[in-house]
């Protein structure tokens, strides 16, 4: 009787609502400080992602399932065509007639349907380095190819999610550990105290889940070395990718651009106190203080005029979604459908972390958006589409065996 | 695949760890720290001021300034902050003596934008300044920002050196790299060459308290200096230049100069003109309405924008053309009686009496219509076009200008389009001799003129010689391309000699300007036009050995070529050389003196054999 009964998910759906209303409102108070025409876009793309959502939720799962590979081959392909004819400031769209889709965007949702249509397969054992490996050259083809946009916000997306899928799959951590050490050593490359407390951190760790001290330590050595390698490569590199690096790495030293973005942001939230300044009423936000507000910097108009109430409700209601998707996922039967439901939390959890933490000073500038409140259609798109999946794979939690 | 109840329950501990960590960062700023921010933000301390560079100047080819600058202060105001204190708006106006109504109008310029900074009035007087910053402390809102205004110490050239002005939203889309408000060239080479004469912008960070007056540098904040734009070493000769313009005052007509050798335009004048200075400060909508309905159209540019028929300078073009086909040869000939009967209409040649037996040598010389008639029925469009086009005919010469003229040049497409199929060989008639359809400006004809003294090719015209960054000369970014028109040296140097004769010829049209000390190619052209009396023309180009400049004259209804615009190619000619113009007229004096001796004493001998009372 169970498999005719359909249990409804819908705490997704409301919370997605709520915070399109606030996200909108956040977008019109700033496209009031800078250009009205904003709202009206963001407006259609939201209208246009209620029915990507609806249309996501109706999916039948199987139909998904059968159709991994298309939709990542379609996602690989666009990753490619991207590199060549990619229009916009950063070269990171491909124009569709009046449209401008950004494919690194949508390929974040590609690559949580192939993971979990690979994780979901009985054989498909993460303790063997055979499976280990096709993961990595699946989730690291788009990786690569989002990283030579270059796009290096949204590409460190794709190894949280996949990191964080397989192991709720069963990756063994030490796999983790070792698999995410090389990028963790090169980013700390730039200061050796850090590198020398991270390779020791990791011959430690490798030794106390059980390898032989000696393998433990060549392989700290090799990652090591790799690492201090690298800012000798990034002296190789040309001015401009180095520019980049660097100003990912500290954005400090671009006073100008990010720095000052940064300072503005702070004085923004902060000056907001607990009730916030009132809406359309923020002088740093209606004063066009902070350049390009709308995207990136969308959180700032909540913390300045909806206060800390208006924030922390924001960053809550974030939560209580990401957690409800977690907590679906030990509800719902299906192996794939508990694959994407990980996938999408984890998703949502790393850039709203990754944003918020930027607007408020703790997270290095990287220009990852924040989903549902950041201007602009592409992520709107994945983001509903995302949540959409999550709402229907939930809601025939008992009507598929 | 194994899933673990307890991985999940790890995972959503950490996402509640983060969601933490969140929420502490917020309280952090939003509610510890809160004082310091709202402090910042009450007083909106950051204001990033810039720090306009100084625009490159221009100077001629000699080192001569044309361009200068010099700082004006411009007083600015926060809109929202001068709404916010009526008091203030209302000393600001007493002070200013702005009307309330344009003050209101100047505030809204940046819809929706309420704190970025607006020009209330530029230009502001040093007392008024003083006026102003006495009452600082009761005026919040208000600072002044210096700005470069231009000044032209030597006022010629208008047209070419254009002019700048705050870039408005209209031609937003010309300047990607600037924003609505920005100080850019408008115009001219000032709009063509903008980026290199505008430098680089720095940018001040400083600390100001909630009356916007200035504490002193932001901690922190390095400010970035600016790095001043490049000057344009020019290729105009200023005095060339001066004389050209005086030469055609009173007038409306155009001068042009070339180097033919290197493209590098010595002379580029349209009259009238404006002062240059005209668009340096305020302009005035009545005053602005008056230039621009001004019948003379004082703001066109007509050495790139004009477009005038040729009339017979297009000849020489013509005939290379019928001789490099192979459409006749250099014997070929016709009999003009004053005109051609085509048809129920007669073409005819401005010599209404006719030239009789004409070649080519005359054809050129005394200007025969009758000879191009024939040669333009006898090529055809195809051919005509095929070999029209390789001078610079119907299309940009390049020249660092902007919205330069293309002119037109007809093809059988132009003319199918144009008469719809229904053209006759009179319109090939017409467009044989440079009228009807065929357009061209002062500055290509000047260029086909360069071509033909180089012998067959020229070089894109061009007005930068050098860009100038500090003591640093450098070769400006221009294509400078050189265009090969592929007609051979026979029939080049044949329509050189013919151009010769006419200021050397016996029946030359430009005979009487003839220079003993210096040997001059040339061409009369005299192009009818619809609205009144002709347009004269004149091209020349000089040495005639090893030509050393170029020239195309054109002076709107000046009626004939050998009047009207002759001379004053010829003044511009000497005047390059160094010739002064007293020598000539004295040997013009002594000619005449002997043609009226000469013609004295050929009456005299008609008169001999006859009574004498023919001398009564």
């Amino acid at each position: 009787m169970n498999a005719l009964i359909r249990q409804d998910e819908w705490y997704i759906p409301i919370l997605t609502l709520i915070l399109l209303a606030m996200g909108l409102t956040a977008v019109y108070s700033a496209s009031m400080g800078t250009d009205s025409s904003l709202f009206t876009r963001q407006l259609i793309y939201v209208g246009v992602g209620i029915v990507l959502f609806a249309v996501a939720a109706f999916l039948p799962e199987r139909l998904l399932f059968a159709f991994t590979f298309i939709i990542y081959g379609v996602v690989l392909l666009m990753l490619v065509v991207v590199l060549f004819i990619g229009t916009g400031p950063t070269g990171r769209w491909i124009g569709v007639g009046a449209f401008h889709i950004q494919p690194s965007e949508l390929a974040k949702l590609g690559i949580i349907i192939a993971v979990a249509n690979l994780l979901s397969d009985k054989r498909f054992d993460l303790s063997q380095w055979k499976y280990v490996i096709l993961l990595a050259v699946v989730s690291g083809l788009p990786f690569v190819l989002i990283l030579l946009e270059p796009d290096l916000g949204t590409s460190l997306v794709i190894p949280v999610i996949v990191g964080v899928m397989a192991y709720w799959a069963g990756l063994p951590l030490l796999v983790l550990v070792i698999v995410s050490s090389p990028l963790a050593v090169m980013l700390a490359s730039t200061n050796p105290y850090t590198l020398t407390v991270i390779i020791g951190l990791l011959i430690l760790f490798a030794y106390w889940s059980g390898i032989r001290i000696s393998l433990a330590v060549v392989w700290g050595i090799i990652v090591g070395a790799a690492g201090s390698l690298a800012p000798v490569m990034l002296n190789k590199l040309q001015p401009y990718q180095r520019a980049r690096l660097t100003a990912f790495l500290d954005p400090e030293a671009d006073p100008l651009g990010a720095g000052y973005q940064l300072i503005q942001s702070k004085v923004a939230i902060g000056s907001g106190r607990f009730w916030g300044k009132g809406l359309l009423e923020g002088s740093q936000t209606q004063g066009g203080f902070l350049p390009e507000q709308h995207t990136d910097f969308i959180f700032s108009v909540i913390g300045e005029e909806l206060g800390f109430v208006g924030a922390a409700i924001g960053v809550i209601l974030f939560w209580v979604l990401i957690v409800r998707m977690l907590w679906l996922a030990r509800r719902v039967e299906s192996p794939f459908a508990r694959l994407i439901l990980v996938g999408v939390a984890t998703m949502f959890a790393f850039q709203v972390l990754v944003n918020i933490g930027m607007v408020t000073g703790i997270m290095p500038v990287t220009g990852l958006p924040l989903p549902l409140f950041s201007y602009g259609g592409s992520s709107m798109m994945t983001s509903m589409i995302a949540l959409g999946l999550a709402t229907g794979l939930a809601s025939r939690r008992r009507g598929h065996g | 695949m194994r899933f673990d109840p307890n991985r999940l329950n790890a995972l959503i501990l950490v996402a509640v760890l983060l969601c933490l960590v969140l929420l502490f960062r917020l309280a952090r700023l939003q509610l510890v720290q809160s004082d310091l921010y709202l402090r910042q933000s009450q007083t909106n301390r950051v204001r990033v001021i810039e720090k306009p560079p100084l625009r490159g100047l221009m100077l001629d080819r000699h080192g001569q300034l044309l361009v200068d600058n010099y700082p004006s202060y411009t007083l600015m105001g926060i809109p929202r902050v001068i709404r916010q204190n009526p008091d203030a708006r209302d000393t600001l106006l007493a002070i200013t003596g702005i009307d309330s109504v344009e003050f209101e109008k100047r505030l809204e310029k940046i819809p929706g934008n309420w704190y970025t900074p607006v020009r209330l009035l530029r230009d502001v007087p040093f007392e008024m300044m003083a006026a102003i910053e006495e009452r600082r402390a009761r005026i919040p809102g208000v600072h002044f920002r210096v700005e470069v205004k231009r000044a032209y110490p030597n006022p010629i050239a208008s047209h070419t050196l254009g002019h700048i002005g705050e870039l408005k939203i209209e031609r937003r889309e010309e300047f990607p790299n600037f924003q609505e408000g920005d100080i850019v060239g408008l115009a001219g080479l000032e709009q063509q060459w903008n980026t290199v004469l505008t430098g680089q912008r720095g940018y001040e960070y400083l600390e100001v308290d909630a009356k916007g007056r200035i504490i002193g540098p932001l901690p922190g904040m390095e400010s970035q200096d600016p790095s001043p734009g490049s000057d344009l070493i020019l290729t105009i000769d200023l005095e060339l230049q001066q004389t050209a313009e005086q030469l055609l005052q009173g007038w409306a007509g155009s001068a042009v100069c070339i180097e033919p050798k290197t493209g590098e335009v010595l002379v580029l004048a349209s009259v009238p003109d404006y002062p240059p200075e005209t668009f340096a400060g305020t302009l005035s909508p009545a005053e602005w309405k008056a230039l621009q309905d001004d019948p003379m159209k004082p703001l066109i540019h007509r050495a790139v924008q004009g477009s005038y028929p040729p009339g017979s300078t297009f000849k020489m073009a013509v005939l290379a053309s019928g001789l490099e086909s192979g459409t006749i040869s250099t014997s070929w000939g016709v009999t003009c009686a004053g005109g051609y009967q085509l048809g129920r209409r007669f073409f005819r040649c401005w010599n209404h009496g006719g030239h009789g037996e004409v070649e080519h040598r005359l054809s050129i010389e005394s200007s025969c219509d009758v000879f191009y008639y024939l040669l333009g029925r006898q090529m055809g469009i195809e051919t005509y076009y095929e070999y029209m086009s390789r001078f610079p005919f119907g299309q940009k010469t390049g020249i660092d200008l902007p919205h330069e003229n293309a002119g037109i040049l007809p093809s059988q497409e132009y003319l199918d389009k144009r008469y719809g199929g229904g053209w006759t060989e009179g319109q090939l008639f017409n467009i044989s001799i440079g009228q009807g359809d065929v357009l061209t400006t002062p500055l290509q004809c000047a260029t086909f003129t360069a071509a033909l003294a180089n012998g067959g090719w020229w070089i894109e015209p061009h007005l930068v010689k050098h860009v100038k960054n500090g003591s640093t000369y450098q070769d400006p970014d221009l294509p400078l391309t050189r265009h090969e028109t592929g007609f051979s040296d026979e029939v080049m140097k044949l329509v050189r000699d013919d151009m010769l004769a006419v200021t050397e010829g016996p029946r030359g049209t430009a005979h009487w300007l003839q220079d003993p000390r210096l040997q001059v190619a040339g061409k009369t052209g005299t192009s009818q036009n619809p609205h009144g009396e002709d347009h004269a023309l004149f091209v020349a180009f000089a040495p005639f050995e090893d030509p050393e400049i170029a020239v195309a004259v054109v002076v709107e209804h000046g009626e004939h070529g050998s009047t009207a615009a002759a001379p004053i190619a010829y003044k511009l000619i000497r005047k390059y050389f160094g010739l002064d113009e007293e020598t000539w007229q004295q040997y013009r004096w002594s000619v005449l003196r002997e043609r009226a001796n000469q013609a004295r004493a050929d009456s005299l001998a008609a008169a001999q054999p006859d009574s004498p009372e023919t001398l009564e």
